[in-house]
C-alpha cells in the first residue's frame, strides 16, 4: 500500500484594505492553501470530499480549485477571527480526509 | 443481498455499523462523555468525532469480517443534529464511498432510529414514539411518511432530563439519562410537576425550570432529596410522552407501540408504555441500549432499505443539514 507523504501546504495571509468609500469592501481577509497529494486521483477525492460543505457564515467565502495534483483554497473573511475559524475547520477536515486516504486507501476502480 | 456500511455522528455518540439484508455484522460506537455539571458543545464533539473516526472504522471492518470489496454503499447521517459533528462524519463517509467506488446515500437520523427499531422488534405497524436528547416526536406511517402526529414545542425530553441532570450536577458516564434513570428508582416522595400536554403535542421548557428552582429551594432546605426529583420528573415527563402517544394510537387505530431514541432505553417510560398498551390491548416495542442509543448499524439499516428501493445521493448533494424534518423523506420502501 502506498503510503501518503505527509502533506505540505503555504498559507498567507494579505489584508486587503479596499476603497474607502466602500463600506462593503473594508477590511477583508484573504488566506490561501496549496496542497500537493500524490496523484491527481487522490486530490480529486480530497476535493469532492471537502467542496460539498458550504460554510455556515455568509461573511466567510471558501473556493476549492483542482489543478492535477493539488489542491487550491482560497478563504476571505470580514474579519480575521472569522477566518481563522474557518481555515482552522478546514484544516481538521483535510486532516480527517487524508487519514482516511492513508488508512483505507488506495482508491479502488469496481467493475459494474 | 447488498452489504451496507453506515456512519452515525449527529450528536456526542459516533457509531460505524454494517448491515446485510437484516443481520447486524458489526456496530462499534464511541461516545463523548463531558464532566459533571457540562453538555457536549459542536466543536469539542467534532474533535472528538474526528479523532475516533478512523479507529472506530477499522474496529467495524474487522468485526464485520469484510473486505472493502464487500461493501455495496456508504450511508451517513444527513441530519438532523449539530452541524460540525455531522460534517465530520459525513467528511470520512465521502471520502470512504469515493475510495471504495460505491454510492453514497444521506439518511435521515429519525428514521435511523425507526427502520432499526422495526427491524429488532419485528413490529410491522406500529405508532412510533421517538424520545431522545435532540428529538422528541410521536410519528405514524401513512401513505409513503412517517408523519408527525405531535411533537415537542421547545426542548427534547432527553435534553430537559440533561440539564437537569447538569444541574444536580450527576456523572454524564454513561449518559446523564440513565444516571436520573438509577437515582429515581431510590426517590420515594412525588413532588408535583406542571403537567404541559398541548393536544397532541408537549412542552418541556416550564418543567425544566420550576423544577430547577424547586431544586435550589427544597434540597438547600433539606425538604426532598435529589433521588425524589429525579423520580418525580421521570413521573411528569413520561406520564405527558404516553398521553399523546395514547392519542395517536386512538386516532390511528393503532396496537403497537414503538419506542425508539436514547430515553427509550429507559425501563421506567416502558413499564408506563407497557401499562397503558396492556389497557388497551395492545403491544409495546423497545430495544436495548445497542440500538436505542445513535449507532451507525441504524444508518446502515435505513440506508439498505433505501439502496434496494432506489434512492443514491449524488456527491454534491451530501451536504449535511442541522434541520431535516422526519416527514421530508420519502419513504419509498413501504407500500
Amino acid at each position: 500500500m502506498v503510503r501518503l507523504c505527509t502533506c505540505i501546504w503555504e498559507c498567507f495571509v494579505g489584508n486587503h484594505v479596499g476603497n474607502m468609500a466602500a463600506s462593503m469592501d473594508r477590511g477583508k481577509h484573504e488566506c490561501d492553501l496549496s496542497i500537493p497529494f500524490p496523484s491527481a486521483k487522490e486530490a480529486e477525492i480530497a476535493y469532492n470530499t471537502l467542496k460539498v460543505d458550504k460554510e455556515p457564515r455568509k461573511e466567510v467565502t471558501k473556493e476549492l480549485q483542482l489543478h492535477e495534483n493539488t489542491l487550491k483554497a482560497r478563504f476571505t473573511a470580514t474579519e480575521a477571527r472569522l477566518l481563522r475559524v474557518a481555515v482552522g475547520s478546514f484544516m481538521d477536515y483535510l486532516n480527517l480526509t487524508i487519514q482516511t486516504m492513508e488508512h483505507f486507501g488506495p482508491p479502488m476502480k469496481r467493475v459494474r | 443481498m447488498p452489504t451496507v456500511i453506515g456512519f452515525e455522528g449527529s450528536a456526542n455518540k459516533l457509531g460505524i455499523g454494517i448491515v446485510r439484508d437484516g443481520v447486524v455484522l458489526s456496530n462499534p460506537r464511541h461516545t463523548y462523555i463531558t464532566p459533571p455539571g457540562h453538555g457536549f458543545m459542536p466543536r469539542e464533539t467534532a474533535k472528538h468525532h474526528q479523532a475516533h473516526a478512523i479507529e472506530i472504522l477499522k474496529k467495524c471492518m474487522e468485526e464485520a469480517g469484510l473486505k472493502p470489496d464487500d461493501i455495496d454503499c456508504v450511508c451517513y447521517t444527513k441530519g438532523p443534529g449539530m452541524a460540525a459533528p455531522l460534517i465530520s462524519t459525513a467528511v470520512v463517509a465521502r471520502t470512504i464511498a469515493q475510495l471504495w467506488d460505491v454510492p453514497i446515500i444521506g439518511v435521515n437520523h429519525c428514521i435511523g432510529h425507526i427502520e432499526m427499531g422495526r427491524l429488532v422488534t419485528g413490529s410491522h405497524n406500529p405508532t412510533v414514539l421517538y424520545v431522545s436528547g435532540g428529538n422528541t416526536q410521536v410519528i405514524a406511517y401513512s401513505q409513503h411518511r412517517y408523519r408527525i402526529f405531535g411533537e415537542t414545542i421547545d426542548i427534547a425530553v432527553g435534553n430537559c432530563l440533561d440539564r437537569f441532570a447538569r444541574i444536580l450536577k450527576l456523572s454524564n458516564d454513561p449518559s446523564p439519562g440513565y444516571n436520573i434513570e438509577q437515582m429515581a428508582k431510590k426517590g420515594k416522595v412525588y413532588i408535583e410537576l406542571p403537567y404541559t400536554v398541548k393536544g397532541m403535542d408537549v412542552s418541556f421548557s416550564g418543567i425544566l425550570s420550576y423544577i430547577e428552582n424547586v431544586a435550589h429551594k427544597k434540597l438547600t432546605a433539606g425538604e426532598c432529596t435529589p433521588e425524589d426529583l429525579c423520580f418525580s420528573l421521570q413521573e411528569t415527563l413520561f406520564a405527558m410522552l404516553v398521553e399523546i402517544t395514547e392519542r395517536a394510537m386512538a386516532h390511528c387505530n393503532s396496537n403497537e407501540v414503538l419506542i425508539v431514541g436514547g430515553v427509550g432505553c429507559n425501563e421506567r417510560l416502558q413499564q408506563m408504555m407497557r401499562d397503558m398498551a396492556v389497557e388497551r390491548g395492545a403491544v409495546v416495542c423497545a430495544t436495548d441500549e445497542r440500538y436505542c442509543i445513535d449507532n451507525g448499524a441504524m444508518i446502515a439499516q435505513a440506508g439498505w432499505e433505501m439502496y434496494h428501493s432506489g434512492y443514491r445521493t449524488p456527491l454534491e448533494e451530501t451536504w449535511c443539514t442541522q434541520r431535516y424534518r422526519t416527514d421530508e423523506v420519502e419513504i419509498t420502501w413501504r407500500k
